[in-house]
């Protein structure tokens, strides 16, 4: 194993040296066009641009210094003295001078808005999921206005955002269990980060179990008796998403347990004349007993009944 | 609790009202009636219902001079409330605050003869202990009285969460953020605390947990780099950290003349919950911009957890002296697990058609928690049984090397590909180490100017390096597990996953969608244990704009599950090795998801009727067969709930008055969970002592009157 993660970091490392020594500056606009400020661009786009002054983006228009760039409608848009030159007329060649993000390839558009947003929540938005399906920015986005109290977006929640492409997800969250997504109690963010993250699926945290402990931190631990698969991942036996079966679990106790469990003790006749009310089936299950089954830290808790 | 909804209800509407004009201000408010037939509450379990006035949602948006202030939020002042405060000054100062709360009502009905003297304490009268003692033969007569007349109380936990965050950027380039959340879970959930198998006991576990994190970033932006660095701390407390309660059946300790299956040995019970713990984490990260759109990030993290809760005595059975507290072999477990993980990514364009990106990603959990071995341990306090027992400190590491290519073959068609290697190494297991090879292709086009049709497949491979028998075995080297059950988690595995997906956007009228997913788990070397299983699912939305003044929406999704799975379980202490008591078990879950909604503007610009309906249908089969054909299948399951929802909206220039009529019903036919009586018979005299927080049917109505006020 040591043998290909170093293959990996070498492979890794030579790409980044020639890509550097190759490297050649961004392309830039047309060295006629000139910055001519958000102020003209409200002569003729005055309801556009009240409404986009109330956004962060509006903010920024103040703040050029801190952003070590052009802000305003052009940090976007790019320089619009051409556009203004044509004073409104179509056929005028400076008229379509000006960037519409609508009209680009995604990954064209995706790179203005990079240009601000790169840090924080977009530090990965480059290797991201989204990225490599040339989803845009602008799919969610608003870039004048915003639907949502917060983060600028198409619709008035983040969920209602991702649901739009992820029906599956959607389809799982009106299951019977299911965590509080549907009720506005969570969001699909709450756990992802649709910018991209260092981890797979996009999860807010480095491992599955990191992400879940973050709000059950009750079963973070360490304990004294682990169960193993609890320790390695909740997903072996929740399915976050929402399922059937009590606890968002893949399959009903106690067939879940059974999957792993066969063992001594647990009486092979569960099913020859199905006790119903019996505490192997009814209820709880195995965890009618084995309630510590996350881990226990009881020294008699090897077998999770204390 | 209404008069202080109402009156927070007036408070907040008239601080909006105060609030300076803007366009998109609102405040919605009202009151509602409503009605159930059942007090139960299933799928109303994370929703406070709101009875009489209340104020639905807000929105302020407030710009003086260069500060930016939004205030906006749901539900107010019930047990579902949201509420969040944001301020920015220019993009220099930003600060976020928040506070929500997201209620988990369990059952309405719940019941219990304990009395909760104080946190986690939980008693009987001693007479009742006494006298089912003297006469078991009268436990459960006795205990159907007591059930049947004790006190009932609904059943909920509770999540308040408050969160604050400050944002600054001091100079070009630079942003430096702090932030804090506190997390307060509070309520009571069931928990099983048996004193034997035969004798499953549920208590309302009290809660009282805590998580308070406290995080700060610094970032540096360069045009041609970007660096960050986090660096936070999460500390868990639980107020109830043990649990303790009066055993119905003795008044006095005695060891279990039953080993430990009757509970009739010990007079109390004893319980460790959830230890507090502490997590100390930092990450650092570096990205790089590079010629030909092509990027580069470096990402190392590492976080710490540790939990030294003091150990509780192996049992308080005062029947069995010689495990008292000080044969411990220490105080607490004092365990510690370290996680470092590491990424990198190399995404590149180095052809305008073509994407790629290499990347690696190591997680590694490394489970210090030293090992304590204890000479006998106490299963539910009943019969003591020697050892020696150590703990095991489980671990893992996951890497993963990945590949991601992706080829505009044409303007309309994009083609990619994605290989990843994948190894897991664990401590402690049957399986040691295991290698998944990952293949992927993915495809996306448009055939037409308004039609995109994408696909994806992936094919994975896992396979165990070394299956490690003598994690089956005892000391002595028997066997106590099948040697060939082969647990899904570690078994080789065969995995297929497919995803299609179109959007048709017809014309300016009607947009279409289709989507297919399917997922297949293949375990070909398990006997025992679960064989495969396979998910399909298939949905299919349209939104309808037939003409100016009415909408159309619909949707209708189709999934199911199929699960097989095989095992020989044995009633003796020793592993069963007779085929014939094998048994296999095909579980089958049918999901069908419904919505559809319109709105139709019956005066234009004036006023609207709304209709919106949501169905759901999770059908469950159980069926099993033996060899011998002595296993029998399961009574099947169902869950299944209406949600209709009409409403007729007023609309003035600056005020909309509405009138909104809800129903939806339930219906659930569940073996298992539904109408959970309080005592249950199993096998033989045992009995078991349940809350009965079952799930039952209900039809509940819903009449509101609303106001959304502009301003």
């Amino acid at each position: 194993m040591h043998r290909a993660r170093w293959i990996t970091v070498g492979l890794l490392a030579s790409s980044v040296l020639v890509l550097a020594m190759a490297r050649v500056p961004a392309t830039t606009a047309s060295p006629e066009a000139k910055y001519v400020g958000s102020d003209k661009c409200a002569d003729c786009h005055e309801a556009q641009y009240k409404e986009w002054l109330t956004t962060s983006h509006g903010r920024a228009d103040k703040e050029a210094a801190l952003l070590g760039g052009q802000a305003g409608c052009e940090s976007c848009h790019g320089p619009g003295s051409e556009h203004v030159a044509a004073d409104g007329e179509k056929s005028n060649p400076g008229f379509g001078t000006l960037r519409k993000l609508a009209a680009m390839p995604a990954t064209e558009a995706n790179a203005v808005c990079s240009t601000c947003h790169r840090t924080g929540e977009q530090f990965y938005w480059d290797h991201s999921a989204h990225a490599r399906k040339n989803v845009a920015c602008i799919q969610c986005h608003q870039v004048h206005g915003s639907k949502s109290p917060k983060g600028m977006l198409k619709a008035d929640s983040d969920s209602k955002t991702c649901f739009g492409c992820h029906k599956s997800k959607k389809f799982q969250t009106s299951k019977s269990a299911h965590m509080p997504v549907r009720e506005g109690g969570m969001e699909c963010t709450s756990c992802h980060n649709p910018h991209g993250t260092a981890s797979p699926n996009m999860i807010r945290a480095a491992a599955n179990n990191e992400l879940c402990e973050n709000c059950h931190a009750d079963k973070r631990g360490p304990m004294l008796w682990e169960h193993a698969p609890v320790r390695e991942n909740c997903v072996t036996c929740h399915d976050a998403h929402g399922a059937n079966n009590q606890k968002v679990l893949q399959a009903k106790e106690p067939f879940i347990c059974q999957r792993c469990h066969i063992a001594t003790r647990h009486p092979s006749t569960l099913y020859d004349t199905p006790d119903l009310a019996s505490n192997r089936l009814f209820n709880r299950s195995c965890t009618n007993c084995h309630s510590q089954v996350h881990g226990s830290n009881h020294p008699s808790g090897k077998f999770f009944l204390r | 609790m209404n008069a202080r909804r109402v009156f927070g209800c007036v408070a907040a509407l008239t601080a909006l009202w105060s609030a300076c004009a803007y366009a998109q201000n609102y405040a919605t408010f009202g009151g509602q009636w409503w009605t159930q037939n059942a007090n139960e509450a299933k799928y109303q379990e994370y929703r406070d219902v709101a009875r009489g006035g209340f104020l639905e949602s807000f929105l302020v948006r407030e710009n003086i001079g260069k500060d930016a202030w939004t205030f906006w939020g749901a539900n107010a002042l019930q047990d579902d409330q949201q509420n969040h405060l944001t301020w920015a000054r220019g993009i220099a100062w930003s600060a976020d605050a928040s506070f929500t709360q997201v209620p988990h009502r369990i059952s309405n009905v719940t019941r219990t003869p304990y009395a909760e003297v104080k946190p986690g304490v939980f008693i009987l009268p001693d007479s009742l202990q006494r006298l089912n003692q003297a006469v078991p033969g009268n436990y459960n007569n006795i205990m159907n009285d007591l059930l049947s007349g004790s006190r009932e109380f609904p059943m909920s936990i509770r999540t308040d969460e408050a969160r604050a965050s400050v944002k600054m950027r001091p100079a070009a380039g630079w942003q430096f953020q702090v932030s804090g959340l506190q997390r307060h879970r509070s309520g009571y959930k069931p928990y099983g605390v048996p004193f034997g198998f035969n004798s499953a006991i549920e208590l309302a576990e009290p809660i009282d947990q805590r998580v308070m994190e406290g995080d700060a970033s610094l970032r540096f932006v360069h045009a041609d780099y970007s660096v960050q660095a986090g660096f936070g701390m999460s500390d868990f407390t639980n107020g109830v950290s043990t649990l303790r309660w009066d055993n119905p059946k003795r008044l006095t300790d005695r060891t279990s003349p039953s080993a430990y299956t009757g509970g009739d040995g010990s007079a109390l019970g004893q319980m460790d919950l959830y230890p507090d713990n502490q997590v100390v984490r930092g990450n650092v990260a570096f990205s790089a911009r590079l010629p030909k759109a092509t990027f580069f990030t470096a990402t190392f993290g590492m976080s710490q957890g540790t939990q030294n809760d003091d150990w509780l005595p192996i049992t308080v059975n005062t029947a069995i002296p010689t495990f008292r507290a000080d044969s411990l072999p220490g105080k607490g477990t004092d365990a510690k697990l370290t996680r470092v993980t590491m990424d990198f990514r190399l995404t590149s364009h180095p052809m305008p058609k073509l994407s790629g990106t290499l990347r690696f990603n190591d997680v590694k959990d490394d489970n210090k928690t030293p090992e304590h071995t204890f000479a006998s341990l106490v299963r539910m306090d009943q019969v003591a049984e020697p050892g020696p027992y150590t703990n095991k400190a489980f671990g893992h590491e996951y890497r993963t090397i990945g590949v991601d290519a992706d080829y505009e073959v044409i303007p309309q068609a994009s083609l990619g590909a994605t290989y990843e290697w994948r190894e897991r190494e664990r401590t402690h297991r049957e399986v040691e180490k295991d290698l998944e090879n990952v293949f992927a292709l993915r495809g996306r086009a448009m055939p037409l100017e308004d039609v995109i049709v994408s696909a994806n497949w992936r094919h994975g491979n896992r396979e165990l390096d070394e299956f490690l028998s003598e994690d089956y075995e005892n000391a002595s080297g028997v066997f106590i597990e099948q040697p060939l059950l082969r647990r899904y988690d570690v078994a080789n595995r065969k995995q297929d996953a497919i995803n299609a997906n179109a959007m048709w956007a017809l014309n300016e009228m009607v947009d279409l969608s289709l989507d297919f997913t399917s997922l297949k788990n293949d375990y070909p070397d398990s006997y025992f244990g679960l064989g495969k299983d396979e998910q399909n699912l298939v949905m299919a939305e349209a939104t309808l704009h037939p003409t100016q003044v009415l909408d159309v929406s619909g949707g209708f999704g189709y999934g199911t599950t199929k699960t097989d799975q095989r095992s020989r379980q044995s009633s003796a202490g020793t592993l069963d090795t007779t085929k014939v008591n094998e048994w296999n078990a095909n579980l089958k879950d049918k999901n069908v998801y419904g919505f559809a909604g319109c709105e139709w503007w019956a005066v234009p610009k004036k006023v609207t009727v709304s209709l919106d309906y949501v169905f759901t249908r999770a059908y469950g089969e159980y069926l099993l067969k033996g060899i011998n054909n002595t296993a029998q299948s399961l009574p099947p399951t169902l869950y299944r709930m209406h949600d209709v929802q009409v409403e007729t909206r007023y609309r003035l220039p600056k005020l909309e008055l509405a009138l909104r009529y809800g129903f939806e019903e339930f219906d659930v036919v569940d073996f298992a969970n539904e109408n959970v009586p309080l005592l249950g018979l199993t096998a033989g005299a045992a009995t078991a002592i349940y809350l009965g927080d079952g799930t039952q049917d209900y039809k509940a109505h819903r009449v509101a009157v609303l106001a959304s006020k502009h301003f």
